[in-house]
Parts: C-alpha cells; structure tokens; sequence
C-alpha cells in the first residue's frame, strides 16, 4: 500500500452505543510536520487520538504508523515503535517525582525487567545517570528544574501540563500526540510552549499531530489543520484556508 | 512444645511469628503498596506454601529444597490466579482473589487424600528436636531471620531499582504507563507471581515451626492481619511493614500469654482485637500513609541529579530547612492566589461598602451600618 504521510488513518470508525464518535475519518501526518486538529467539544478529537495510541482499537477502518499497521497492537507497542502522546487532562504519577516522571519516558532501560535489575546491574546504573543528565537538560528547557525532587502531585497545573510533554520527549520520539498543550496554561507560556514545538520539528526533525483550541496560536504554527465535527472530517488544508472557510466559522460559532 | 513456665518462650515464639508474617506482609506490601494490586486471598499462597512444604518433608525431602518447592508451587498458583484476575479493576481483583482463597482452602479441607483433609498432616521441624527448648528457638529464630533479612535485601534493589519505578508508576497511573511503553499487564502478573512466591516461602516457615498444618490456620482473618501490618507500617515502606508486623505479632501473642497465664478478667482476645481496631483508625486519620512513609525511589539517576543539580543551588534547596522555608512561601503564595480570587468573585457592596479587614475573611459591612 502506498502510504504519504508518517501517520495515516485509513475510514476510521468507531461507536459507542448510538453514538458515533468517529465516522470515516481518513487523514495523514506528513514526517516532519506540525500537523492540527481542531473541533467543537464532543467532535471526536480526544477519540480519534485514543485509538491512535491504541486505547481503544477502532470498530472499522485502519491506522498506519510509518507504513504498518498497528491498530491491533496494544499500547506499550505503539510507544516503543516512537509514536508518543500526552492527555488533555495531564496523567502523571502522582506519588513519584518530577525527575521519576521524567525518567519513566525514556526509552530502553536495561533495569526495567525483574531479571535485568541483577543481570546488567552496572547498564542500568549508568543508563540511569545519563538518564538523569537528560531529564535535568529537558526540566531546564521547560523551567522547571528546581522542581525535579518534588512529587508530581505539588506542582502547579500549567507545570503539570509542561511535565507531560517533557516526559513524552524523554524518549526520542518520532510522531508526538499533543491533546490540547496549551489548555490551562498562560498565555505567554503557551505561545512559548508552541515556539519550543516548532523549535523541535527544526532541531530534532520531530513530526507532531496538536489537538488545540487556541486556533490563533496554532495556526501561527501548523502546516495542516483537520477540521472535525461530529465524527467528521468536515475540512482540512492550510491554517488560513481552514481559519476563513465559512462552514467551518459556522461549526463554531453555532451558526452551521 | 510450649512451656509455660518459661517467660522467655513466649518472647521467643513472638520474634518467629513476626518474622514469619513479616516476610507475607513484605511479599503483600510488593503487591499493594508497590503496585497497586489489592490482594484479599494472600493467605491462599501461603497456604499453598505451607501444604507444599508439608507434604514434601513428610516424604523425605530435606527442608531447603521442600522451601524452594514451595516458592515454585506457590508462585506458580499466584501466575495462574493472577492471569484472569489482573484484567480486573482494584475492588473486583480483591473479591475475586479472596474467593480464590477460599476455594483452595475448601479444597485442601475435603480432598482427605492431598493432606488428610481437617485432620491436618504433621511437618518435621527444619531444625532437629533437642532436648533443650530454648536452643531449638534460638536456632530457629536464626533461621527464619535470615531468611526474612534476605528477602528484605532483595525487596530493597527490587523497589530502589527502574524496576521498582516502573511498578509504583503502574500504581499511580495504569492507563499512562501503558502508554508509556510499558507492558503492564505484564508487570501485574510478575509482581502476582514473586508476592505469591514470598507467601509461600513464609508459609514453608510457618509449616516448619509449627509443625502441623490444618485447612483452619488458613482463614481469610489472617489475610487481613497481614493487610493490617501492612496499613500501620507504612503502605510502600519495608521497614515500616517489619514494624507494622512487630506490633500486631506482639498484640497476638501477647494476647496469648495473658490467656495461658489467666492474668487477665477477660478474653485477653476481644482487647487485642479492639486495640489494634483503635491503632488502625488512628493511623488513618491522623498518618493516613502509615507510621514510616514511603520513600523516594533511590537509584544512580538521584545522585546525578545532586551533582549536577549543584549550579543553581539545587542542592542547598534540598537541605530542609530551605526545604520547608520554599514549602511555607509556596503554600503561603497559594493562599494569596486563592484570597485574590476570592476578591475577585465578591464585588464591593453597591452601595459604598467598605472593608472592615480586607486581608481578613473577607466580610464587607457598608458605612451606615
């Protein structure tokens, strides 16, 4: 099968009860790209994001990363294969540090099977400090350094919402889920949050997919904006088409 | 066996229960304080190890590798229950393993042919009978410590290991370690298995030093004594679950003693059980994370944060009294937010109100008043 983009989903469908939370959507994420997606509330974003990362597996349809098929695979799968993502509502763990979160991102260690924690005790040992060196690098860049010993429970919401990108980049990804980064965060911070993405897809050659409500910040941004509503991809092209198409201002507004 | 003239014993055979349950309470605290796994049919392994050890020693085979056989049989069972059971959510997975544990235990009560049924089967000791009792407790307390400071040893890598990270991880957040790479279903089964193994370890123990073993020493009440040392310890805490194990073994036996020696008016039974209701609802409410915390997760990664973490002052915010000063600033920074939003909300009376202590709590009175 031909594939363009880095991520393809091919006629995804996907109920719950009557509901139909997403109806043939088919799109793709070109490598190297900052991809959009915007929507009403309810229009099926957060859905189509967990069937990506294999939550949910879809009832029809597809989901090719990089030319394979993996929406049978489970999770873990999915992220080793370099396909990452963050919540909208961060998930963090709760009762372990900023720098445990952190670490928890990364790819790799050779301590993390039972076995392994005596088998390769000096790997692990080293894996663990480079690891640290790493994190410590990534908290400074998101200023949050001086908070790696905290519990990830004390820390602010906005932090918590930069934590988890910090963590989803602890691993080297090659394609980033970011649902919504900039929510509850200020808005100085956000727009530095979008300027350190796209310093990202420059620096690392990152491909990123945003779901974001804060159009005007996106759009500054994004090479592609998907569109969907209720299920639908209802338009999709580049940020300034999709910002001015009427039914799309329609959608929004409520006036469709 | 016992002799209840000789006060010494009674300490004597204290120190071995605590030692016993303490390895369980270790094995269940690995499960629950580490991983999350709410496991109510613990006592369904230990039994198993107990039994396993029993019919092993009683055919002739030397006590260390009837404790091997044991740990084997016993982590076996646990994979095997574990595999449907793990798929469940927190309150189901506790129900169905406590069911689990009451099947086997009626299992091992009407199957006369696997150990006599309630007739109970003996077990020789692993310690030789000599005449002098208390030197056949000394020795065996020394086996039972050694045993139970080598479970400590490896309980301790395993929880300051990634490993250990990665466990405490599929506790906070399951969804979120799954799709953080790591295969947690997996690491559920690993941890069922190795807890159940350390019960069974401990059960050998128990079979051994009693020296008899019957369907009715496995009842779900033991199960939840061994929570109970866990939830007073310190949920996450080793050291805490040894205390947490002390204490209970102490008000057991204890009660056992002012029994045998009558010294006391009453079951000394009914005032162990409800001073240890009291202790478990004081440390919920006033240390709801038990009598020791839970510690940080103590790898390499710490001690290079410490290194380098030193330019910005990072290791003099570690020191506590910085510590608690940035706590005291960071909660007093809260309050301000919250009173400013406070303020925020309420809008001055229409009528020219004016405050009678704005930074107070926030009661407006107008001028006429």
């Amino acid at each position: 099968m031909a594939e363009e983009g880095l991520l393809n989903t091919k006629n995804l469908v996907k109920t719950f009860g009557n509901l139909k939370a997403i109806d043939d959507v088919s799109l793709s994420v070109e490598p190297n790209s900052i991809t959009g997606l915007i929507g009403p509330n309810g229009s099926g974003k957060t859905t189509l994001f967990n069937i990506i990362s294999g939550i949910y597996s879809p009832d029809k349809g597809h989901v090719y990363f990089d030319g394979v098929d993996i929406d049978e695979l489970e999770p873990h799968e999915i992220w080793s294969r370099g396909l990452v993502r963050t919540f909208q509502i961060p998930r963090l763990f709760q009762r372990l540090t900023v720098l445990d979160n952190m670490m928890l991102g990364s790819q790799g260690n050779p301590g993390e099977n039972f076995l392994g924690i005596f088998r390769n005790w000096k790997s692990w040992r080293r894996h663990e400090e480079e690891t640290a060196m790493k994190a410590m690098d990534i908290l400074r860049l998101l200023e949050m350094d001086h908070l790696a010993l905290s519990p990830a429970s004390d820390i602010s919401g906005g932090q918590m919402k930069l934590l988890e990108i910090g963590r989803a980049l602890m691993s080297r990804p090659r394609l980033l889920l970011l649902d919504e980064p900039a929510a509850g965060v200020n808005p100085t911070l956000a727009r530095r949050i979008f300027e350190r993405i796209a310093h990202l897809r420059e620096k690392l050659g990152l491909t990123f997919f945003i779901i974001e409500h804060r159009i005007d910040i996106l759009s500054e941004h994004a090479d592609k904006i998907y569109v969907l509503h209720e299920g639908r991809v209802i338009a999709e092209g580049k940020p300034e088409e999709v910002v001015n198409d009427p039914h799309v201002v329609g959608v929004y507004l409520g006036e469709g | 066996m016992i002799r209840f003239a000789d006060p010494l014993i009674y300490l004597l055979d204290a120190l071995a229960y605590t030692g016993i349950f303490a390895i369980s309470a270790l094995a269940l605290n690995l499960q629950y304080g580490f991983t999350g796994l709410a496991n109510f049919g613990h006592v369904a392994f230990f039994m198993v190890g107990a039994y396993t050890t029993a019919l092993a020693t009683t055919s002739g085979l030397p006590f260390p590798l009837s404790a091997f056989l044991s740990i084997a049989v016993a982590s076996f069972t646990g994979l095997i229950a574990s595999l449907p059971a793990l798929r469940l959510r927190e309150d189901y997975l506790a129900i169905a393993t406590i069911a689990f544990g009451e099947i086997l235990r009626m299992i091992f009560k009407n199957e006369e042919w696997i150990a006599h049924g309630v007739w109970g089967i003996g077990v020789p000791p692993a310690i030789p009978l000599s005449g002098d009792t208390r030197e056949f407790y000394w020795l065996q307390l020394l086996l039972i410590f050694s045993v139970l400071f080598l479970c400590l040893l490896i309980i301790r890598i395993v929880s300051n290991s990634p490993y250990g990270r990665v466990l405490r991880a599929v506790r906070d957040d399951a969804l979120a370690a799954e799709v953080y790479g790591k295969n947690v279903f997996g690491y559920k089964a690993q941890i069922f298995a190795l807890g159940s193994g350390l019960a069974g370890l401990s059960g050998a123990l128990f079979a051994q030093y009693v020296q008899y073993v019957n369907p009715y020493m496995f009842e779900p009440t033991l199960t939840f004594s061994m929570w109970i040392m866990v939830i007073l310890g310190g949920v996450g805490n080793n050291v805490g679950v040894l205390f947490g194990a002390l204490l209970v073994e102490f008000f057991e036996r204890g009660a056992r003693m002012a029994k045998d020696l009558r010294i006391m008016p009453m079951d000394p039974n009914n005032l162990r059980a409800i001073i240890i209701g009291v202790l478990i609802i004081l440390v919920l409410l006033y240390r709801p994370a038990g009598l020791l915390k839970e510690e940080r997760v103590k790898t390499p990664a710490l001690k290079a944060f410490k290194r380098t973490g030193d330019e910005g002052g990072l290791l003099r915010s570690l020191r506590k009294p910085r510590r608690l000063r940035e706590r005291i600033r960071m909660r007093l920074s809260k309050m301000k937010e919250r009173k400013e939003e406070e303020l925020k909300r309420k809008p001055s009376h229409p009528k020219g109100g004016v405050a009678l202590d704005p930074g107070g709590e926030g009661r407006w009175l107008r001028k006429d008043f």
